[in-house]
Parts: C-alpha cells; structure tokens; sequence
C-alpha cells in the first residue's frame, strides 16, 4: 500500500532526477539504469586479443527462527565462474562461460530424511553459456547466444538474441534484445515424493538505452518484459496449516502444530521491469551513480529500488565502488504469513518469504586494481526487514592477451 | 470542485499498469529531450576515465542477477534476462 501511494512522488523524482543535468549543463542530458551495461554498447575488441576471467562468489543467509517460521531457510552458495572471450577478426567474438554452485541449505537437507532422496544434502547448479558478436556495419552489432543450465532437480535450455544501433550523432546507443528458456523441472515435494517432471517456459524481451548526457554525465535506461508459463512453484515449499488440534510437528522448525500441504501458485507470470541509471562525474577521479528499478507483475508484486553508488578512482589506478540499496517490495496476492483454518485453504497459497512484503537495505563496497591483469573483490550485507539477513563476497580475476 | 475528468484519472491512479505507463512515457520523454543537444567529442573525456566508465568486471552481473532474483520476488533489470535458466535456493 505505501508504495503504491508513494509510486507518483518517485516517478517525479525521477523526472526530477532525470532533467537537472540539462539544467545544470550548457549541451546534453541522460537517463539511465540498468545493472548490467555489458548488452548496451558494442563490444570495441582488437582482433587476435581476448581476455581469460574467473570469479568466486560467495553468498550467505543465516535463518535466526525469522522469515517463514516453520523451516529453516538458511542457504549457502558458493559459486566459480570461469570466462574466456576472443575476438576472432575484426567482425565476430566469442564469449564462453562456465560456472558452478555449490549448494547447502536447510531446506534441501531436510530431504534426505526422506526415502528415495537420500542423496539430496546439497545442491548444486552448472551452466555453460557460449554467447557470440557480429559486427555488422560501424554502428550495429548483432549478439546471439545459448546455454544450457542444469540442477539436482531441474534443467534448462536458453536462447537469446539482441541487436544494439550506436546513434552517432545522438551520442546514444539502443539495443533490443529477446531471450527464451526451456526449463524442465523435476518435482520433488517438501517430503520427498517425486511426482514427475513439468515445463516451463520464459520468454524475456528488453530495451536499452545509453545516452551520452553532457560532459560530465551519462547513463542508461531499460524494460525488460517478461513472460513465463509453466510450473511456477518451488515444489520443495510447503505451506502450513495450523490446527491446534493436532500434535506438534516433528518437520516443522517451530515444532508448530498443523500440517504441511503443497505450495500452490498460478502457472503463468508477467513481468515488467523499467531500469536505469545515471552517473555524473565529480571530479577527475570521483563519480555519483544514482540507479533504480520499477517493477510489477501479474502476481500482485510491485516493486523498486534505489541504488546510489560512489565511485573514487585513487593514484595508482584502484578503483573503489561504495554502494547502498533500497529495495522494497509487495507481497504476492497468494502469499500469507499464516494459514489458520484448515477448512477454507486458498487454491493458490504459499509461504515463501521471497514472495512476502519486504524491504532491505544493502550496504557493499568493491574494491578493483590492477593492468593488464585486474582483480577485484567485492562484499555486501543485506539487511532485511523480516531478518533473513544475508552477506554476499566475491573475488574475480581477469588477465587479457 | 468536480472536474469531469477526476474520476476517471484516480481510477486510472489506482491501476499500476497505468502508472507504469505513465512512467515509460516520462522517461521516454527524458531520453527525447536531452538528446536534442550533442556533446562534441573533444568534450567527452570526463566519460572515458575509469570511475565514468558503466561495464562491470566478467562475471559480476551473473553474479548479481542469480543472488538478487533468488531472495527477492522481482525479476528484470540486472543482467539482460527475467526468469528461467538459473535456479532458486
């Protein structure tokens, strides 16, 4: 509800935002956010070179009773990336990435208590992504790619094509492109019956922006519409019925009285996610970022986020990033925290604490040095509202050639 | 006072698509105007230095998108796709 009310004043904050470079500057303006700028320009590599990168993310969040009260959600990851980019000739590049998550979660564990999936202590998820360029002409690029991604109950194939225009004489660039995943989900209920395997199908089309502003700024804006059909659930949530006329739970946390039934969630979504970022240079070696994020779907969601960020280049050329974020959302129409009458349970229904009302403030910095061979190292806290806290670490590497 | 308009524009107010659409249109109209005026390339070297520069490192994005799409309920903005490919914890 208050974000609702408070949609128009942030939407004019926004223009606000949007129009003082204009004002403060004698010649341009920008937009813009989107978290990852990679799609948004074409690439400007030299023939014969590339770069090898790898990275180590860590991620972590610690379940103190809060959140869903009847498990346990607490969750690490660890997850190896490894990336190797070639320009072949002046035209055509490619890019292959290989990653790997490791897995240990409370939910997950619970399941090797039961028969037949006695093998599901952890988790884990490998990708392999072989994304290609084509330099069509001084100002279009075309990019295409595919990947196929896989879990201890779940399989996916995707593939995605974009095409980004530089406007020269605008000082912009535009991009669109259009991704699809084929998922294949292998249902394994919270108690572990397995009933099967279900499709699912995501189909995500994005917009981009990149506007050269003035001097002294410049920045980006996206949507990305998204549409997925299929089996939507996490089939290893259950939700929990209380009655207090049963015995306590031996599988519930809270050893809460009630019973567990299957999460039930609609099998379509869509989603619409309106992005951008702006960033203003200070001075020769400092930058402001101010970033941000609408979002909404069909599940009752709406969202956003505001994320300002300090760049500090210091002598020597190590580049520090201080960023906060604020994030908050609605919860989905299915979700409650408690379902309390074992007579009249919603068809759709679920108790997962992604899907509730929450907002969270991140505080992170990333640190990054180096030449030819560059390292940087990066780590955030989360703090959320409900206390699922989490902390996020990563360290990369990468040496061009 | 009863402007015959009222009503229907806090009906639309109170739908969030609308409100959505009204936001594409602002930023539209923030990327149509400031592009009216170019800025000369011997003017842009302040875009170039390390801190104005937008790319991440390799990998970072990927990064970023799987952690914030599996705690949060929204999905879009980081990285180039929504949904699908990568798994929920």
């Amino acid at each position: 509800m208050l974000l609702t009310r408070f949609w128009p004043a942030l939407a004019l904050g926004w223009l606000l935002l949007g129009i003082q470079p204009v004002w403060a500057q004698s010649g341009t303006t920008d937009p813009g956010v989107s978290q990852d700028t990679d799609w948004t320009q074409p690439t400007t590599e030299t023939a014969g070179h590339g770069y090898w990168a790898a990275r180590i993310g860590y991620y972590d969040k610690d379940d103190a009773g809060e959140g869903n009260p009847f498990v346990d959600e607490s969750v690490t990851v660890i997850e190896p990336i490894l990336i190797y980019d070639y320009q072949v000739s002046d035209t055509f590049g490619y890019n292959l990435e290989l990653s790997y998550d490791r897995v240990s979660s409370a939910s997950i564990d619970r399941l090797s208590n039961f028969p037949g999936q006695t093998g599901a202590s952890g988790d884990y998820y490998g990708g392999l992504k072989a994304a290609f360029r084509h330099k069509m002409d001084d100002q279009t690029q075309l990019d295409w790619h595919t990947n196929v991604s896989f879990e201890y109950d779940y399989f996916s194939v995707g593939l995605g094509a974009g095409l980004t225009h530089s406007l020269e004489p605008a000082d912009a660039t535009i991009s669109a492109n259009l991704n699809a995943y084929f998922d294949t989900v292998d249902v394994i209920r919270y108690n572990g019956v397995d009933e099967g395997q279900e499709d699912r199908t995501s189909i995500a089309a994005s917009l981009g922006w990149y506007q050269v502003l003035s001097p002294t700024w410049h920045g980006e804006f996206g949507l990305t519409l998204s549409a997925q059909d299929g089996f939507l659930e996490s089939p290893i949530n259950a939700v929990v019925v209380e009655d207090p006329m049963l015995p306590p739970n031996p599988n519930l946390a809270n050893m809460a009285r009630g019973t567990e039934i299957t999460e039930e969630l609609p099998d379509s979504r869509f989603r619409t996610a309106l992005y951008g970022k702006l960033r203003h240079s200070l001075s020769e070696n400092t930058a402001l970022e101010l970033g941000g994020r609408l979002y909404q779907d069909d599940w009752g969601i709406t969202a956003f986020d505001f994320s300002p960020k300090y760049i500090w280049e210091r002598p020597g050329g190590t580049l520090w990033e201080f960023r906060y974020r604020y994030y908050s959302q609605t919860a989905a129409d299915a979700y409650q925290e408690r379902f309390l009458d074992p007579l009249n349970v919603p068809a759709e229904r679920t108790q997962d604490s992604e899907l509730a009302e929450i907002d969270s403030h991140l505080l992170g910095a990333h640190v990054r040095w180096g030449g030819n061979s560059q390292w940087d190292v990066g780590l955030d806290y989360l703090s959320r509202s409900d206390n699922l806290d989490h902390i996020f670490f990563t360290v990369g590497w990468r040496t061009g050639f | 006072m009863n402007l015959p308009f009222r009503r229907g524009a806090c009906r639309a107010a109170r739908i969030p698509i609308a409100r959505l659409l009204l936001g594409c249109l602002g930023v539209g109209w923030l990327l149509i105007v400031p592009s009216c005026n170019t800025v000369e390339f011997y003017e842009k070297g302040a875009l170039q230095r390390p801190a104005m520069v937008f790319s991440s490192q390799p990998g970072l994005s990927h990064w970023e998108q799987k952690v914030f799409y599996s705690i949060e309920g929204a999905a879009g903005g980081i990285g180039a796709s929504a949904g699908g490919g990568c798994g929920c914890y």
